[in-house]
């Protein structure tokens, strides 16, 4: 496995982690609330630290295991997979725009509304390192 | 002569670039006229109705006039030239919602995760919107830019 592979493969562990983490253990009954809003605010700030903490430890370990690999600047396979990744990504952020615009208009609350974007967030950047990782894996 | 032939020739388009500027322009003038009008105090910028009959008027009228633009086009076009996307075309549309990605991701976070502690309903709604146009401009200005530039992926 590539060094590039195995840093996507961290960060989609990384991330389905924490949100994982996040989505299980945010206090739903309160979501309609405007305390929804400040759990959404408390629960974030650690997700956000843990993401970034693992993140580097990560990539400081794989990085001393293979400084040369980690130095390599992208080849031309390592950017179409980013290109084709974040392209897929994409789709999903519109999506879940207009999904969001339709339901303020249906009276979503705020803290709906916030978690209706992190997850909107959370499943595109999702797709685009899975699409990464699935082209990397096959060997395109 | 020749200099001119070749300077003319220089600007000549595919079918799938008059299309992207016909979207691109389509959009700006768009988005510009429904903007100007939420940002000059029109009732959309604050109620849910008017917002929805704006946008509802301009989007349609957009989509009418892409749509008989796209048209028109096509008639206009030899059917020799007008060949299914290869590999080049694909590759720039990529390029293009690439970049739009990242722009749609900032307007994602900032409409998404950072308005709705501070603002309510239309608002984050017209904010929505210009991100998606925001980003929709970027993608197509990429594309006529990597068809210009002659970007082969």
């Amino acid at each position: 496995m590539s060094f590039r592979e195995k840093i996507h493969w961290v960060t989609l562990v990384t991330m389905i982690l924490a949100f994982g983490w996040y989505f299980l253990l945010y206090p739903w009954r309160i979501v309609g609330s405007p305390a929804g809003v400040m759990a959404t605010a408390g629960m974030l700030v650690p997700v956000t630290i843990a993401i970034i903490v693992a993140m580097t430890i990560a990539t400081a370990f794989l990085a001393i295991r293979s400084p040369r690999e980690a130095e390599a600047r992208e080849d031309e396979r390592d950017r179409d997979f980013h290109l084709r990744g974040t392209h897929f990504g994409y789709y999903p952020l519109v999506i879940g725009i207009w999904i969001n615009i339709f339901l303020i208009f249906w009276g979503i609350g705020q803290a709906e509304q916030l978690n209706l974007m992190i997850a909107t967030l959370v499943v595109a950047e999702l797709v685009r390192i899975g699409t990464q990782l699935y082209l990397y894996r096959r060997g395109y | 002569m020749a200099y001119r032939t070749a300077d003319f020739e220089g600007w000549q388009m595919t079918y799938r670039e008059k299309t992207a500027w016909l979207n691109l322009v389509c959009m700006l003038i768009a988005y510009s006229l429904y903007f100007s009008l939420v940002i000059a105090g029109h009732p959309a910028g604050r109620e849910m109705f008017p917002m929805l009959w704006l946008f509802g008027g301009i989007a349609a009228t957009q989509a009418v006039v892409v749509i008989a633009g796209t048209i028109a086009l096509l008639l206009a076009t030899p059917k020799a030239d007008r060949k299914p996307a290869d590999e080049r075309d694909r590759a720039i549309s990529r390029r293009g919602r690439a970049a739009a990605y990242y722009a749609m991701l900032v307007g994602m976070i900032l409409v998404g995760v950072v308005m709705p502690f501070t603002d309510t309903g239309v608002k984050i709604a017209n904010a929505a919107l210009f991100a998606i146009v925001l980003a929709e401009t970027v993608h197509s200005v990429v594309v006529l830019l990597s068809y210009r530039r002659g970007w082969h992926g």
